[in-house]
């Protein structure tokens, strides 16, 4: 009895069980397939890689050298808008500084000289005002044109020096007319100071009618 | 006896309740078919047939159905695989490889571009790289602005009255100040960014003003030079008391006047 009731217990556990069984089907043809693909795949989309990357560091080397270009450009273009401070600073500009308070002096001092003498004060009137006009168009032409740094006008090195040159020279020769002038109406002053003193005038005129009456009465 | 029986069955009851597997190899000719669609290797290759015999009846009922008449228009349509010869990615690649050669045409010449303008860039680059300065223009300049310095060197110790003469001299002066500039200008020059030619152009004007100055520096140095050795060399004349002669005499008086005033 109990061997039968042992064989009902393996039976009722039988079916408490869960009986699996599998049948794998492996298609021999599909990996075949699939890897035909795949290579074939990888090595066109290698190959457009390749290309695609070829692109890329051509694309790399135009920016690379779009940018040295632009960097070359920018620093002539420099060059000839800003001023360098060479220029700018230089010895040229300097001395001309320099000058130009000089030169207005020495028109000062010669208006004061031309004082109470009409005679000079049409000289130094005139002189006066051509030489402050010109002097002022200079300072305007150094400030606004030669040291002034300007996108719009571009003047090579050489160029600006040619100027710089050019106006010291000009203010060179305003400040040697100007101390001219000075000289001229001192000398001047001086000169008609010793006439009024000594009028020489007088003694020459002497001197030739006493040498004109020797000469015409007296027999060497 | 009993008892080994009884195992055996209750080990054949257990055995039947465990798992079971089995392999089994075949093809999917369908499924092969769709890959070989998929990518490159074959279009036409249709599973299960779908064509139909010379009286117009399905060869394969299910492949009819399923190819001609559910999928219809991608089986009567164009061949989709798109890496075949002419396909999708052959056109993407022939396009990308146009591209690609654009572009390296595009970076050649920017290439070239760039490669002028770096010489530009050497050729107006000052300072080391100024080749005529480096060359010849720099020994020119040094030999020129110092010229002169070294004569009134050597003239202060050889001829300390000319030396004194010289350097008191307004033009010497203003020679000074000269040189102060064009120094000035040399430097601004050799420095600066701009063309090779106008660079050698500029040098050259600078060069013969430079020489031209020292040249009237040099003949005033001589005449000082000259004027100091004659002042040296001259005998010292003994003036003679100067003797006050009145004339008294009308020709006396008449030459007196004649050799004193001038008309």
């Amino acid at each position: 009895m109990k061997r039968l009731l042992f064989v009902a217990l393996l039976v009722v556990c039988h079916q408490l069980l869960q009986a699996q069984y599998y049948e794998i089907l492996i298609h021999t043809d599909l990996p075949i397939t699939q890897a035909e693909n795949s290579a074939y795949k990888i090595a066109r989309d290698y190959l457009y890689n390749n290309t695609l990357s070829s692109v890329k560091d051509h694309r790399q080397d135009v920016s690379l050298y779009s940018a040295g270009i632009e960097e070359v450009q920018r620093n002539i273009f420099n060059s000839l808008s800003n001023v360098s401070d060479g220029i700018k600073n230089g010895k040229a500009l300097y001395y001309v500084a320099q000058r130009i308070p000089k030169i207005y002096t020495n028109l000062s001092t010669a208006t004061s000289l031309a004082v109470g003498k009409p005679y000079l004060i049409t000289i130094a009137t005139s002189t006066v005002t051509i030489m402050i006009a010109r002097i002022t168009n200079l300072e305007n032409y150094i400030q606004n044109f030669i040291a002034k740094s300007d996108d719009q006008t571009l003047i090579t090195p050489t160029d600006r020096d040619k100027f710089v040159r050019e106006v010291r020279n000009e203010v060179n020769i305003l400040y040697t007319l100007s101390s001219s002038l000075v000289s001229n109406f001192k000398m001047y002053n001086l000169q008609d100071a010793i006439n009024k003193v000594v009028p020489y005038k007088v003694f020459i005129n002497m001197d030739k009618n006493i040498v004109t009456d020797l000469k015409t009465t007296f027999k060497f | 006896m009993k008892k080994i029986l009884f195992f055996i069955i209750a080990f054949l009851l257990l055995a039947v309740a465990g798992f079971s597997q089995s392999v089994i190899e075949g093809t999917d000719k369908a499924n092969n078919g769709q890959l070989k669609r998929m990518v490159f290797i074959q279009w036409d290759d249709w599973v299960p047939d779908p064509g139909t015999d010379w009286l117009g009846l399905p060869n394969n009922m299910e492949g009819w159905l399923y190819w001609d008449v559910l999928h219809n228009p991608y089986y009567t349509g164009d061949d989709r695989r798109p890496y075949r010869l002419g396909g999708t990615f052959d056109e993407n690649y022939a396009s990308l490889l146009l591209q690609e050669k654009d572009d390296k045409k595009i970076a050649d010449s920017t290439k070239a571009v760039f490669n002028t303008n770096i010489l530009t860039y050497t050729n107006m680059s000052g300072g080391d790289l100024d080749e005529p300065w480096a060359l010849y223009f720099g020994n020119q300049f040094n030999t020129l602005t110092h010229e002169i310095g070294n004569k009134v060197a050597t003239l202060a110790t050889q001829s300390p009255e000319a030396y004194a003469g010289f350097t008191g001299d307004k033009y010497y002066k203003s020679y000074l100040e000269y040189l102060d500039v064009t120094n000035d200008r040399l430097s601004t020059l050799h420095q600066s960014l701009l063309d090779k030619g106008d660079r050698i152009v500029a040098y050259l004007e600078i060069m013969k003003e430079l020489q031209k100055q020292n040249k009237i520096m040099n003949y005033m140095m001589g005449i000082y030079i000259a004027a100091a050795t004659r002042m040296t060399t001259m005998p010292k004349v003994n003036q003679a008391a100067k003797k006050q002669v009145i004339p008294n005499t009308d020709p006396e008086i008449v030459k007196s006047i004649l050799s004193n005033f001038s008309f």
